[in-house]
Order: C-alpha cells, then structure tokens, then sequence
C-alpha cells in the first residue's frame, strides 16, 4: 500500500529572483537591485521568419498567457497588413482578451489576496495559505475556481483545447463562434456572475481591518499608463494610450498606441536583463511609471457596464492617496472580472457575433507594425519590422513587467532602507520584498523563463562591491 | 474501467519536462473508454474539478530522480500551494474539501535527463517513457 | 536502375509472404499499392517520375544482400519482397530522423503542422525523438514571390517541385543546386523566386511540397493543407495518345 512521497515530482525549471542590497560604508543602503537573470532572446528567434508566423510564436513566449501575446502579436501584424479587422473579428478576438484578464485576475486573487484577508494578515505563514482557506471559506474557494475555469473554458471554446491557441491570425480570426459554443458561453455567465458577486460582498467589508496594512503599502506616487476608450473609460483591447499622473488625471493628451515610442524609452542596466522603459518627458529613471489593473482603474473615466461602474463608483469613494495603496490591486482586479464578465456577456449577446466574416486577407502594405494590448498585468507592446518580402528584420516587445521594472526596485529599494540599519538581512525584509514583487505579480517566465514560485536569493553587498550577507530562501 | 482522469504535466519546449505530456499522448492515441486525458503546463487550481469528477486520477509528469516512481498519493492539506504552483497533493485536497470527491490517485514520476530549451525528448527520456507507458498499462488494467 | 520495357508480361511474386501477379513494367510500389500494401514514401507521388532520392521505400528482396528502392525497382518473376521487417523499420527511422536533424523544422509553429507528410511519416515509423546532432544551418527564408514563400528550413529534398514544375507545368523553374548535405532547391540559376522569369507562378510546387518548404502566402500555423488531386489528372490527360 502507500507509503509517504517524499520526492516532489513536480519539476520545474526554476529560476531565482534575485535582489542585491548595495550598502553605503555607514550601514545604510544605498540601493536594492531586482535581477532578472534569465535571457530567452525571443526577438533574436523571429527574424528571418515570415510576419505571420509570429502570433504563434509569440503566444510561446508563456505557457501561462499565451492568449495576451497572441493578441499583441496579431494586432502588430494587422498593422504590417494595413487592414480593418472585420468587426466580428474583431469583437471575437476582444471575448478571448477578457477571458484570459477573467481567469488570470481570479487566480491571482484566489492565491494572493483572498488568505490575507480571509485568514488575516498576522496568522503565521503556515495557516495563511490555500489549504487553510479552502477549510475555512470553501465558498470562497470554490468561487475563485469557477472565475478561473469560466475564463479558461472560453479560451478553449474559441481557440481549442490546446495549450497554444493558434486560432488569433493575422487580419483576424482563423474561424467564427458557432451557435452551439455562444450558448455554451451563455449558459456560463450566471454562475461566473454570481461568483464574483459574491467575493466582492465579502471583499468589500474586509477591507475595514485592514487600514494599517494599507497605510504601509501605500506606495510612492508614480506616472500610470495604459490604454483607454476615445472617451477616456476602460479598455484592454484597442483605443489610445494615456499617460496619467498619479491621481489618475491624464497627464497629457491620450495619443494612438502606435506613437508609443515617442513617450516611452526603454533604459538597459548591465545587471538585468530586463530593460528600464520610461516616460521619455521625465527622463530615466525620474520617468518611473506603472501598469497593470490598479493603473487602469486609477486612470479611466468609467468602466462602461453598469455593475462594474456601480463598483467602481464605491472603489472611487477612496481618496487619492489611499488609491494609490498596491494593497487595492485586489479591488482592481475584482472590478476588471465583473467587468470581463458583463463585457462578455453584452457582447455574445449580439446576434453579429456568429457573423462568419472574422478575417481580412491582404498583403503586407507597411514595413512597420505596432500592436498595443492590455494583459492581465498591464500594457502590452509588439513592435516589428519586415522587409519588403515579409521578413521579419527587428523586433521588440515591452511587456507589463518591464514597464513596472523601475516601481519594483523603487519599491525593493524602499523597504530594504525601512528594515535594514547595519550589516545584517533581517527575516522581515524577505517578507516585504516578496510582498513588493508580488504587488506587481511579475511573470517571470514571460519576461525570461523563471517557472514556478518566487524563490528568493539575497545579496548584501558593501561599496567594494564585496559580499558581505547571503541569505535564500527556496 | 474505472472513469480515470490522466493528466500530464510539463513543457513540449523543455525537452524531458514534456515526458508527462507525452505519456498523455501515447495513452491518448489508445482510445480507452473511460480515460479522460489532459495536458497542462503546470497544475492550476481549477483541475480540482475535474479530478472530482473521476474515480481515479493519475498524474504523470517529469522528475530529476534516477528512478521511476509510481505510487498512490493522498490529499495533503498541508502543502503549500504557492504562486501559479499547485502539487498533486494539493489539488487533491481541494477536490476532498470543495467537492467531497476522494478519487483514487496515483502519481507516475518519470525520471527526466536533460531540461534545455529544445523540443523533443533525450534519448533517456525516451527510454523512460516506454517504461512509464508499461507502468500505466499496469494500473490501468489493475481493475 | 532497371532497364525499360518495351512490353510487358505477366509474373508471380511475393510480397510479404502473399502471392501476387503482376505486370513486368511495374515497380514494387506500385504492385504492393494495389495489393493494399502501404510503403513508406516521401520523394514518390503519384503522378511524377520516381527518382528513389528519399530511400525510405526501401524493401528487402530475396537474394538481395542490398535493400531496393520500391518505387523504382521494377518487379520479376519469382521475387520475393518483404516490405516491413525489423531491419526496414529500424532503417527508416534513422532516415526520418536524419530529415529531422538536417534542417529546421519545429513543427509548433509551422504552416503545415498537422497536415505534414513529414510528420506523418514520424509518426508512422515510430520515430519518438531524434537522437542524431541537429545540424542547425542557417538558412534565409525566399519571401520574394507575390502569392508563394519558400523556407529551405523545411525542405527535405524530395524534389516533388522540381520534377512537377518541369513534368507537368513544363517550365523547369526549380532545380538543385550544390551537393550532399550543401545541396538546396533553387529558381531560375539561383535568383530570388519573386525575380525568376520562367516561374509561371501555376503553384503545382506549392501544392506538391510535403512540408511547409513551400506554402501560401499569408497563412498562418497549420492552416496550409495541400491539394494534390489535379496532379494524376493532369498526367492522365497529357498522356492521352496524339
């Protein structure tokens, strides 16, 4: 009979975030350093390729989302194409978009926020978790897994059963919704619905006993960025790109996603080799900006559907400063699932969307294609160029954690100074250093291939750059 | 035979980590009543539905240990499910505490040789994939 | 190669352990074809000339010590032919796995994925895994044309384009150019395809190609499916007697 596995035979291959604390001579920091060391190459893999191979192979940047590169990917190639996606196509592609924001934001809220607030933030680490969760507030368990499986089995209505759907093409779709997986799409909503109803009605209240943690996650005031409707409300496929100050005003004029470049620059450390973006007016590194849910909802006017909007208005009723707390990441993302939801639904609705016109064929017509997306972690940003046969000759992509990658060691940088007098790490820092990345729930895997968990490595290092302290943490 | 749910673990694109998703396939291509077959990249919260929905569950994914394992596993409420990062234990007991379903588990861990960036598998892999086919005709004719 | 017949006569022979007759102008292939007897193949295609390139039709035959290509060996009285012994199958999953290694092909994120003669033939000769050094050369993808794109990463040198561009559509556009390992498809004496000046841009090469070497403009992963119905038809009718 059994006997105990010892073993963990799920094997990944893990990669370590490591931080590096630079000590000043008198035992105090001067700076803490995020390294991402993994390198993937991706932009150096696509060239030589055809323009149209690139949504699938974009999509294999992350077994995770793949459906936020597939979208990125597509839309630059609709650019290198110069056509009008058909609208059907257009709106189909917009359902897989929200399906993957829905199933990504359930799962990081069933995993980060829900044991934090349901168990409290002061029971130790061992009870804090799923397992306990899912003992003490199935309910609330079993809502997080059906947001999550709403979302993925839309996924896999539309673009089949496969890790990588391949089904966003340039131009468009490569097949229409049939009449049988709208009303299998349907038929889910109300009990999604009900779900993330349900998580908000306890979500909300909670709220009131966490007020300290709030103050001390209250963040540094940072530029937001991400995209908006013509009208300035929430969007995550399309629209204009808004700079917003950190009240949520625009800070300048909305302009096309395409334009990106004249706004953003991407600054290179030699001890990351994840690149520095930054808002060009404000130079590097003063340019520090954020994306991701909570930048969205800061900065928008309104959602558009009528719960998300009733929501938005009581998240609203928070003041500037305490909006601008990473804590409320779990409200945004609570807001954008009902908001996915409701957007779904309104738009299966439609008879149109069994429309079978979801593809427009062309050729190349520009040598340069922008695609601009939000995934579920912030702006995503596709930028090719192809010869005069198709090739593709440069690319280059900014994704979410890249743009968040000054506000993450701004915010490592912050803690280690608040924990650390002298030459020592100190178990609290590890803690806080976790919970600053994880605000930002980087995947790493996306911007290199680190699977799995958050293993931490910590190196204090004094001014001549020898190492002083090591701890880690598996 | 019992309704079974098979699930393979890993990435096609990290040579041996695909071993669970390709004993998936092997046994997918047999055409087994009975067997429900599913391949993820990693083990996500919402399998627990699934796996509530069998009498048995069987999980087959890659390891960095010599030696082939097949055992029976049990729901472990006290494991840690961290990050995007679910063990089999794990989602067992989820299945256990959410939907009152306690299917029989087994766990085939395939012993792995080479993990770089490529596709297909080492040639040890592949050698540990036959043994891993003939380990899961033996459970699966076990009832 | 065997020499050719003027006319034919009626043999017996045995393939697999079976008795069969057939005529003497036919080869191996296409005798086990009708007794419902599937060779491998990549290089043959009905409807074009057989060159025996691929190898992988080899069969044993008795008293030979040497294997014999089927498409090109034509049958004789008394021969026996075995079509799938241990030796054949271990041979040609070596050869499977040497048109894997010799090129790039990741078929994740190509054009003829699921639709590959390629692929199937993996399939079809057990081939799990390739345990030969991938060669990896660098090769530059010829987008030139206006309706095709050749990649060289995929092409396994069947020749099926060459022969049907000059069988068939009489215009002998693609040839082969260097040798062993270095040899490559080219159009025209090695012009860019978009700049050839015989390519009647007809896409029988497309068509014909078993991979995604020459696919459509346009399409995007797996959805390149091959139309090779015209090619017997075409044969048929140019062979009608003047």
């Amino acid at each position: 009979m059994s006997k105990t596995v010892t073993i963990d035979p799920v094997t990944r291959i893990e990669g370590h975030a490591k931080i590096t604390i630079m000590m000043n001579d008198d035992g105090t920091v001067d700076e803490a350093r995020l390294h991402i060391t993994q390198f993937r190459g991706f932009e150096r893999i696509c060239e030589g390729r055809p323009f149209y191979e690139m949504p699938s192979l974009m999509a294999r940047i992350c077994g995770i989302c793949p459906v936020s590169h597939l979208v990125a990917s597509a839309k630059a190639c609709d650019a290198l194409l110069a056509v009008a996606v058909p609208e059907t196509g257009a709106r189909l592609r917009r359902i897989m978009n929200l399906a993957q924001i829905v199933q990504s934001h359930s799962l990081s809220f069933f995993h980060l926020s829900a044991p934090d607030l349901l168990l409290g933030m002061d029971a130790s680490p061992a009870s804090r978790n799923i397992m306990a969760l899912v003992s003490s507030h199935p309910q609330a368990a079993k809502d997080g897994i059906a947001l999550r499986r709403f979302g993925q089995h839309i996924i896999e209505l539309l673009g089949g059963k496969r890790i990588h759907p391949a089904w966003i093409v340039p131009g468009g779709v490569s097949a229409p919704l049939t009449q049988e997986h709208r009303d299998e799409i349907l038929a889910t909503i109300p009990e999604a619905m009900e779900a993330v109803q349900r998580t908000l009605a306890w979500f909300k209240p909670s709220l009131k006993k966490f007020r300290e943690e709030i103050g001390v996650f209250a963040n540094f005031p940072t530029l937001l960025m991400g995209l908006v409707t013509p009208s300035g409300d929430l969007e995550h496929y399309d629209g204009r790109l808004r700079f917003a100050k950190p009240d949520g005003t625009p800070r300048m004029e909305d302009v096309a996603p395409e334009r990106f470049n004249e706004f953003i620059g991407e600054a290179v450390e030699d001890w990351t080799y994840l690149k520095f973006p930054y808002f060009l007016q404000d130079g590097y590194p003063d340019g520090i900006y954020r994306v991701g849910p909570l930048a969205r909802l800061n900065m928008v006017g309104r959602c558009g559907t009528p719960l998300a909007d009733a929501e938005l208005e009581e998240y609203r009723q928070l003041s500037v400063e305490e909006r601008m707390s990473s804590f409320h990441y779990h409200w945004a993302r609570l807001i954008e699932v009902l908001y996915g939801i409701e957007r779904i639904k309104e738009i299966v609705s439609d008879p149109d969307i069994l429309d079978t016109h979801v593809r427009a064929h062309a050729e190349p017509n520009r040598s340069e294609g922008i695609g601009v997306s939000e995934a579920p972690r912030g702006t995503l940003m596709h930028h090719y160029k192809i010869d005069e046969n198709g090739l593709i000759t440069w690319s280059n992509l900014i994704i979410a954690t890249g743009h968040n990658n000054l506000a993450m060691n701004k915010g490592i940088t912050q803690a280690a100074k608040h924990y650390i007098s002298g030459f020592d790490i100190p178990e609290p820092l590890l803690n806080r250093v976790e919970a600053v990345i994880r605000t930002y729930d980087p995947c790493l895997s996306c911007s290199t291939h680190a699977f799995g968990q958050m293993p931490i490595r910590m190196q204090m290092v004094d001014s001549k750059g020898m190492v002083v302290k090591e701890v880690s943490r598996q | 035979m019992k309704r079974t749910l098979l699930v393979g673990c890993g990435s096609p694109l990290r040579e041996d980590d695909a071993l669970g998703p390709a004993l998936v396939e092997l046994a997918a291509t047999k055409g087994l009543s009975g067997l429900t077959t599913k391949v993820v990249h990693q083990l996500t919260p919402e399998l627990a539905i699934d796996i509530a929905a069998s009498e048995r569950v069987i999980f087959a994914d890659a390891s960095m240990h010599r030696e082939m394992l097949v055992d029976r596993i049990k729901p472990d409420a006290g494991a840690s499910a961290e990050s995007h990062l679910y063990t089999p234990g794990a989602l067992l007991a989820l299945a256990d505490t959410l939907y009152n379903a306690q299917p029989e588990a087994w766990i085939i861990a395939i012993p792995g040789h080479s993990f770089e960036l490529r596709q297909g598998l080492s040639v040890v892999g592949t050698c540990a994939l036959q043994q891993a086919a003939v380990a899961l005709g033996n459970l699966l004719a076990a009832d | 190669m065997p020499e050719t017949l003027t006319s034919s006569e009626v043999v017996t022979l045995t393939i697999n352990g079976q008795e069969v007759s057939a005529r003497t102008d036919e080869t191996i292939m296409e005798v086990a074809e009708e007794q419902g007897i599937r060779i491998p193949a990549l290089c043959h295609i009905s409807g074009l000339s057989d060159i025996g390139a691929c190898r992988l039709c080899v069969v044993e035959i008795q008293g030979s010590p040497k294997l014999q290509p089927a498409c090109v060996t034509r049958v004789s009285e008394g021969m026996t032919v075995s079509t799938h012994t241990d030796r054949l199958r271990a041979h040609r999953r070596t050869i499977v796995e040497m048109l894997f290694a010799e090129r790039n092909h990741v078929c994740s994120v190509c054009v003829s994925n699921g639709h590959c003669d390629l692929q199937n033939l993996a399939v079809e000769c057990g081939m799990q895994e390739v345990t030969l050094p991938y060669l990896a050369p660098k090769l530059q993808v010829d987008a030139s044309h206006k309706r095709f794109v050749m990649d060289p990463n995929r092409c396994v040198m069947c020749t099926r384009c060459v022969r049907v561009c000059d069988e068939i559509e009489g215009a002998h556009t693609w040839d082969i150019m260097g040798r062993g390992v270095d040899s490559r498809v080219i159009t025209d004496l090695g012009k860019p395809w978009g700049e050839s000046d015989t390519c009647t841009s007809c896409g029988k090469c497309v068509q014909v190609c078993p991979t995604g070497a020459l696919f459509e403009k346009g399409v995007s992963v797996a959805e390149m499916t091959k139309r090779r119905q015209f090619l017997p038809y075409l044969k048929t009718m140019r062979e009608v007697p003047k």
